[in-house]
């Protein structure tokens, strides 16, 4: 089935992207001048444990909260937005932009 | 950082967690690889200290499907995308709690949606099919017998 085909393919550096992306926002965060409490404070988290999750690229900034990251780390949504999608899904983002980054 | 594939011994750097705590996540994540819903797991610390253990899904995405940290002696148990799924001050509870969790990676819940989608839009096609393909058979009979029925007019 190609949809299923689509979702089990992945790029087999996933793992290390998502790492990659991780570092991009701990570097943002840190320029903003946040801890990672104050950011799950501005992102009104109950737990500031998922700031650390995402950072360390064991997990990723939800589509649907991805607005309100960049605005709390002073960056602009698209191009928040667009330098996460180059690290959660590259395949989707050379197609949709070529291979700037 | 500690990061552990299919054999998880959390010898080296405890990052924070006491020997029983890493053995119930060593139960917690042979009982999560039996079942093909994990496939490796970490241990980690956030930056003021408080110690956190991921379960990793399936290859080749390794999302984290479940996150316990302790935080101020209180165990805090969340899904990959940082949904409060309980918080409890024993630890017993906390593996409970994260041993009955259905665990489910977002692009597993993406799959399953693409998946429930065609097999609606294949039923509707099929559903559909014969009353089009009649529709198309009575244009066909019409446009063949519409000149006749001018000339008769």
């Amino acid at each position: 089935m190609g949809a299923a085909t689509h979702f089990a393919r992945a790029t087999p550096n996933a793992k290390q992207l998502r790492k990659d992306a991780g570092s991009w926002l701990k570097e943002l965060r840190l320029r903003a001048g946040l801890s990672q409490i104050e950011l799950a404070a501005r992102l009104e988290l109950k737990y500031y444990t998922f700031i650390s999750q995402v950072e360390t690229g064991y997990g990723r900034v939800p589509t649907e909260s991805m607005e309100a990251w960049a605005k709390a780390l002073g960056a602009k949504p698209s191009e928040f937005a667009r330098r996460l999608l180059s690290f959660y899904d590259p395949d989707l983002y050379r197609l949709l932009f070529g291979d700037k980054r | 950082m500690t990061v552990i594939s299919f054999t998880p011994k959390f010898e080296g750097e405890a990052n924070g967690w006491t020997a029983e705590e890493r053995n119930q996540f060593e139960t917690l994540y042979a009982a999560r690889t039996h079942r093909g819903e994990a496939s490796e797991c970490a241990i980690e610390m956030t930056e003021t200290g408080d110690p956190q253990f991921f379960l990793l899904g399936p290859a080749p995405q390794y999302e984290c499907v479940l996150s316990i940290s302790r935080l101020s002696g209180r165990y805090v148990i969340e899904d990959g995308n940082g949904g409060s799924i309980g918080e409890t001050a024993s630890l017993d509870e906390a593996m409970q709690t994260a041993s009955r969790l259905r665990l489910h990676s977002r692009m597993g819940i993406v799959a399953r949606v693409i998946a429930a989608w065609y097999a609606f839009r294949e039923f509707v096609e099929e559903k559909t099919e014969p009353v089009v393909a009649e529709a198309v058979e009575f244009a066909e009979v019409l446009t063949h017998v519409m000149p006749q029925v001018a000339a008769i007019a």
